[in-house]
């Protein structure tokens, strides 16, 4: 099949897929103000479900032949136009569907139309403007988040990078009105900017690292993902760099920086738990299922850079285990249900930075996979919850601490919600399990060269208690929710939501129990069907299946050997940690809270509590050092830069500049005729002072090989140009006649050296004062050079 | 002393020229009253006239009458341009009451 030139309506297949939600956006946010809710949403729905059927179109017809025919890493490129063209430097607006970008299309476009229809029972209570508006942006969002993952190059997923980030503000600070909810959303923008700031530095760096090498297909450009993965640019990346470090490390750390921002990690995750401040399925899409996984996508997209430094991976693994560790201790004391979960989500990312900072790309990606269910299942269903309490009439909707017993009220949201708390605990079959397996015996097996022995260890270990920890807080947040007695009065009044919420709900609770077996541990001697490996063998043609040693005699892969000893105790190992931490929440909170939690909060554990509480004074610490001194600083740029040079000297002292021209040219533009006129006449006194009126008559002389050559000014005007000339060469004070015979009377003239006297006396008559002027010089030869005009002169009435 | 009195060359009268049109161009600048003002057109219009003369018959001698018939148009032309001026004076005399130009400010903005 000729897949680079499928096209719908003229523009290539790929560019399609985002360009469908990006007109739907289009269409509701400048028309929305028309639309009632339900062309809104028909028209939000329709675009991103057409994405959806377009992106199931392409995988499975055009990307599946190529997967076939061993072509699923190269896939199919479609370029749209040429972006930017400068120099050595070429952009495309290009897109890539291979095998890696597939997987992400498919979650994006099919949960994105799961939320969408979701929204349409959540956010029916808007009003019809806002209801199109928050369907503009959702489409907007879906449209950025399929640029960045379908791009061809850095500098198109750096636009879908920047669009998603875009979005998330826009729906953080969806009810603006709200000025905390509008602060949420500017500290999202601002902390994303960081990130994002280092991710061009990341981007700059790659080009400046691989614009002189010449691959195969330069007309792509060169920061095109297939150019930079080229064998031929491998070089580029081991090139020493800082202190004998790789290239890649530095280019992947910064790169990475990008990814902790967009991705909620350690140190640049703090705006993540304050974006819960938008509507629960922004929350459940855009802060947990789609955008966020961006840097994990990024990283994994990027995997030959990375497989190149094994610097850059153990910054990407011991940066996600450190996020993975912190934010699930921050997840225990949290009282405000979507809180909860989204330090889950940060800790869950933790756990997909670690694998593919252990080169465990697969892995990463399945755990983004079953995340994207789990997780948008969890926040849908806290969504639900939400929902159901405010109808009961609470005014704090997300605080489980007046909850408890809603599962008599909400069948249909509990099941789906314990479903998905047992996936994201690990506990078999569901599908947390799995994929949260593959990393930790990814963590486990995998030595990338050069890193301690004891590393990988140390991060199963580390990822272990994270485990532990999830399984605790998340069973918390259940029981606390869904059993015991009500604590409120609007929990026994909450009620269940409408099918379009409960549907979605349960569509979503089966894939995050079924998706698990996509990915399913290779064994030895035990031959499961292909389906059950099915990720693994669909992405290997996609991601760097060996680490970068040039000179190596042999290609070291990246998955280590696993006994099936190791790897059923390595999953029994998890299991139970699962399990251990569903029993100690059951048995602190299996009935709403007891007395022995209120007895450790006070007693032994009061400080712990206080620190996960307060986030481990995170936004603490950042206010004190990064934005106090800020506000400092921009208060006294405010007040110097601003108020001072600016407003006073720039635009005040060029006012007064002007307004001082205007003062005096007033004094003689006054519309006074005399004025002008006196004006006229200085101006023309001056033009008479620079010209030669003034000056003595003379003449001037110049050695010339065996001549002089003389030259007379008698001054300028029409006496000078009347006046009568004689010359006196030889010096004997009578005027002198050429050798014709003729009187020398003109006021060029040139005379052999040899008759040339020791002076030369010139006589003017002036016609208008009938004066006789006497000029007489001395004459030097002095080598033949030019002798100064004004070395001597008289002048004699 | 002689030379003075007696032996008059052409720079006496380009001297006197000179000297009448800056008496013309300082009567224009300095005097308020457009019928002085007018006056001392006159008087640099002679001056202009008075070098006219002298350079002529500095360059062309006694022959050729160019010069001298320029002169004598400037003349008229002078006399016109003093009696449209003076008409102009006594009209804005009559609307005004007042020839000084400084006041004739109507059609200054």
């Amino acid at each position: 099949m000729d897949t680079v030139n499928l096209k719908m309506f003229g523009i290539p297949m790929l560019a399609c897929i985002p360009l469908l939600p990006l007109v739907g956006s289009f269409l509701n946010l400048t028309l929305g103000r028309r639309f009632g809710k339900a062309t809104a949403h028909s028209v939000a729905i329709a675009a991103v479900g057409l994405a959806f059927v377009l992106s199931a179109y392409m995988v499975f017809g055009p990307l599946w032949a190529a997967f076939k025919a061993g072509n699923g890493g190269v896939g199919i490129e479609q370029t749209a136009y040429t972006w930017i063209e400068v120099g050595s430097f070429k952009a495309q607006l290009a897109f890539r569907l291979d095998t890696l970008s597939a997987v992400m299309i498919l979650i994006v476009t099919f949960i994105g139309s799961l939320i969408h229809i979701y929204s349409t029972g959540y956010m029916h209570h808007e009003s019809d403007q806002g209801y199109a508006r928050y369907f503009g942006y959702l489409n907007l969002f879906t449209g950025s988040m399929l640029i960045l993952v379908l791009a061809a190059n850095l500098p198109v997923m750096f636009i879908g990078w920047e669009g998603v980030g875009l979005c998330s503000f826009l729906l953080i600070g969806f009810w603006y009105e709200n000025e905390a909810y509008a602060t949420a959303g500017r500290k999202a923008f601002v902390v994303n900017r960081i990130g994002d700031f280092a991710f061009l530095l990341g981007m700059f760096l790659l080009f400046w690292a691989v614009k002189d090498t010449s691959v195969a297909n330069n007309a792509r450009g060169s920061l095109d993902f297939a150019n930079l993965k080229d064998p031929a640019v491998g070089p580029a990346y081991v090139q020493a760099f800082w202190g004998g470090e790789r290239l890649a490390a530095a280019a992947g750390i910064l790169l990475f920086i990008g990814a902790c921002g967009k991705s909620a990690q350690l140190p640049l995750f703090v705006w993540l738990p304050d974006a819960m401040a938008g509507p629960t399925p922004v929350s459940a899409l855009i802060h947990a299922a789609t955008m966020v996984t961006a840097g994990v996508y990024m990283i994994c997209r990027m995997s030959f850079l990375y497989s190149a430094s094994t610097t850059a991976l153990i910054v990407v693994s011991t940066v996600g285990l450190l996020t993975a560790l912190a934010a699930a201790f921050m997840a225990f004391a949290q009282t405000d249900l979507k809180k909860v979960l989204a330090y889950s989500t940060v800790s869950q990312l933790g756990f997909m930075f670690v694998a593919a900072g252990t080169g465990n790309w697969v892995a990463a990606i399945f755990h983004l996979g079953t995340h994207a269910f789990f997780k948008a299942c969890l926040f849908l269903g806290a969504g639900s919850v939400m929902h159901g309490m405010e109808a009961g009439g609470s005014t704090t909707p997300g605080d489980i601490t007046t909850m408890g017993g809603l599962g008599k009220h909400m069948r249909i949201t509990q099941i789906t919600f314990a479903i998905s708390c047992l996936a994201i605990a690990g506990i078999a079959p569901f599908s947390g399990f799995f994929s949260k397996d593959e990393i930790l015996g990814g963590a486990w097996h995998v030595h990338p060269p050069g890193w301690p022995a004891f590393y990988g260890k140390l991060l199963w270990g580390g990822l272990l208690i994270a485990a532990l920890g999830t399984a605790f807080y998340m069973w918390r947040l259940y029981f606390m929710v869904f059993s015991g007695k009500e604590r409120s009065e609007a929990a026994k009044h909450a009620h269940e939501s409408p099918l379009s919420m409960t549907g979605v709900l349960a569509i979503l609770a089966f894939f995050a129990t079924i998706v698990g077996f996509l990915g399913l541990p290779h064994l030895h001697d035990v031959h499961l069907p292909g389906v059950t490996h099915g990720l693994a063998l669909w992405l290997e043609p996609s991601v760097a299946p060996n680490w970068y040693m040039p000179g190596s005699p042999e290609p070291m892969h990246i998955m280590g050997e696993a006994s099936n000893a190791s790897t059923f105790g390595l999953m029994a190992a998890a299991f139970t940690i699962g399990l251990i931490g569903i029993g100690l929440a059951y048995a602190l909170y299996g009935k709403g809270p007891t007395k022995t939690v209120e007895r450790l909060v006070e007693g032994p554990l009061a400080g712990a509590y206080n620190a996960s509480k307060h986030k481990l004074w995170f936004d603490e610490i950042y206010d004190a050092i990064i934005v106090k001194p800020f506000k400092v600083v921009a208060s006294g740029l405010y007040n110097v830069a601003d108020k001072f040079v600016i407003d006073t000297v720039a635009v005040n002292g060029v006012a007064f500049v002007v307004g001082l021209f205007g003062r005096v040219s007033r004094w003689f533009q006054n519309g006074q005729v005399q004025r002008y006129l006196a004006g006229l006449v200085v101006g023309a006194a001056l033009v008479f002072l620079v010209t030669e009126c003034h000056q003595k008559p003379s003449f001037r002389y110049r050695v010339v090989g065996n001549d002089v050559e003389l030259h007379a000014e008698p001054g300028a005007g029409m006496a000078g140009a009347n006046a009568k000339l004689r010359w006196d060469i030889d010096g004997d004070g009578k005027p002198d006649v050429d050798p014709q015979g003729k009187p020398y009377d003109t006021a060029d003239i040139k005379v052999r050296a040899g008759d040339v006297g020791s002076h030369v006396t010139l006589w003017i008559d002036d016609p208008v004062t009938q004066k006789t002027i006497a000029v007489t010089r001395a004459i030097k030869f002095d080598d033949g050079a030019a002798v100064p005009a004004s070395s001597s002169s008289g002048v004699t009435p | 002393m002689n030379d003075i009195l007696f032996n008059v060359g052409y720079g006496h009268f380009l001297v006197l020229a000179a000297i009448l049109f800056l008496i013309g161009v300082a009567g224009v600048l300095i005097r308020r009253n457009a019928l002085i003002i007018l006056m001392s057109i006159e008087l640099m219009l002679n001056a202009a006239n008075m070098t006219l003369l002298t350079f002529a018959r500095m360059w062309g001698g006694t022959e050729g009458l160019g010069a001298h018939t320029f002169a004598l148009i400037v003349i008229g032309v002078a006399a016109a341009e003093a009696s449209v001026g003076l008409a102009i004076v006594v009209a804005v005399f009559r609307g005004r009451r007042s020839v000084d130009v400084d006041r004739l400010t109507t059609l200054r903005h």
